[in-house]
């Protein structure tokens, strides 16, 4: 799902750079500063899940669990993905320093617009619960997908084929990723609802 | 929710290590990692009037990616397909007379280039030898996975980031009364 170092056009980097920090910055805002540890804890996550990958084709796709981080921090989902992003690329040579805004765009807005979507769902009871994680983790990565075949248009202009092609690619990781969102969420609810972001009146 | 949760709150231990469940899940998960992926790159080497280009997403091959061969000038020199194992060939263009760039499209954002030398397309004999072996100890650093250690340094350089935000937060909470 990264996009690699000078695929996307000058402009599309510089406004993936511009909203990726605008997100960031509202994300910083938003962050309860009480609960760093769990933006830590999902960032990690965030961090090593693609390292776990499936060979599909002439590409690879692997787990990105946006949605689960979404879903848990919701806008503070930006700056947890944006620093999880630096450490693969500076680390694992993933995506690269200047696709960073870009790629930080296509995984954490899906993130937020799940975590506005269906986050007040989990709690209402078992089977809400995991059908509104399975919806976050498959559609989060739904949206990335479409968020990278967005970008790569600007690029490559055959908007409608980059994006069926990378929607196909990433069908399965959608399916993988809502089962290990949803098996996650079910237990982390049971086991430490604390994690959960605290709904009510806006800070 | 919350009253949900209250419920759910009641008859559980406390003590619960916060991160251990997630930490437990990366850990089942990294350990049925079938692979160390997702880095892209193309190789490129010389050997005796043809060269050999290797595509590849860590230790998963390439397949059917396109590669484009380009001159100094960026003229189109040659165009293919990478095979099963991520491989494509082809003989040293004659009227070569500049380094080539190799150019990988896996799909998807997935892009990467080699450069292959004149002085490496025209070496001969020993000279071509000692090409070869420096060529293969850069394909080696750039077959090396992820280690264990780059792994810990990230997750210990996110934990140390939230640390020192959670910590100024609390000295500007503090200062601000």
């Amino acid at each position: 799902m990264h996009i690699s170092e000078g695929v996307v056009s000058g402009p599309v980097m510089m406004a993936g750079a511009a909203l990726a920090f605008a997100g960031t910055a509202v994300g910083l805002k938003k962050i309860d500063y009480e609960r760093m540890v769990h933006v830590a804890i999902l960032s990690s996550a965030f961090f090593v899940a693609s390292l776990i990958h499936v060979n599909l084709g002439p590409s690879s796709v692997h787990l990105i669990l946006n949605g689960i981080v979404g879903l848990l921090l919701g806008w503070a989902a930006f700056p947890a993905i944006l620093t999880a992003l630096l450490l693969q690329a500076i680390l694992f040579q993933y995506g690269g320093i200047t696709a960073l805004g870009v790629n930080t765009v296509i995984m954490a807005l899906p993130a937020v617009i799940c975590y506005y979507l269906v986050g007040p769902l989990p709690g209402r009871g078992p089977r809400y619960t995991f059908v509104a994680a399975f919806l976050a983790g498959a559609g989060s990565v739904g949206l990335a997908a479409l968020g990278l075949g967005s970008a790569l248009y600007f690029t490559e202009k055959n908007f409608l084929e980059v994006s069926m092609l990378v929607m196909t690619a990433n069908l399965p990781v959608m399916i993988i990723e809502g089962i290990v969102t949803g098996f996650c969420v079910t237990f982390l609810l049971k086991v430490y609802p604390e994690i959960f972001p605290r709904r009510g009146p806006e800070k | 929710m919350r009253k949900y949760l209250m419920t759910q709150k009641k008859g559980q231990k406390k003590d619960l290590l916060p991160g251990g469940t997630l930490l437990a899940l990366i850990l089942i998960l990294l350990g049925s990692s079938p692979a160390w992926a997702h880095k892209v790159y193309v190789f490129a080497w010389v050997e005796k009037g043809t060269v050999y280009t290797e595509s590849s997403f860590g230790d998963q091959p390439v397949h059917g990616g396109a590669i484009e061969v380009v001159d100094r000038d960026n003229q189109v020199v040659l165009q293919g397909k990478t095979d099963d194992r991520g491989k494509f060939n082809f003989p040293v263009p004659v009227a070569v007379n500049s380094d080539l760039l190799i150019k990988l499209d896996a799909t998807m954002g997935h892009q990467a280039r080699w450069t292959v030398t004149l002085s490496e397309l025209m070496a001969e004999g020993d000279e071509a030898r000692q090409q070869l072996d420096e060529a293969m100890t850069k394909k080696e650093t750039l077959e090396a996975k992820p280690s264990m250690a780059a792994v810990a340094t990230g997750i210990a350089v996110i934990f140390l980031i939230c640390g020192l935000a959670s910590l100024i937060h609390k000295k500007r909470k503090k200062h601000n009364g």
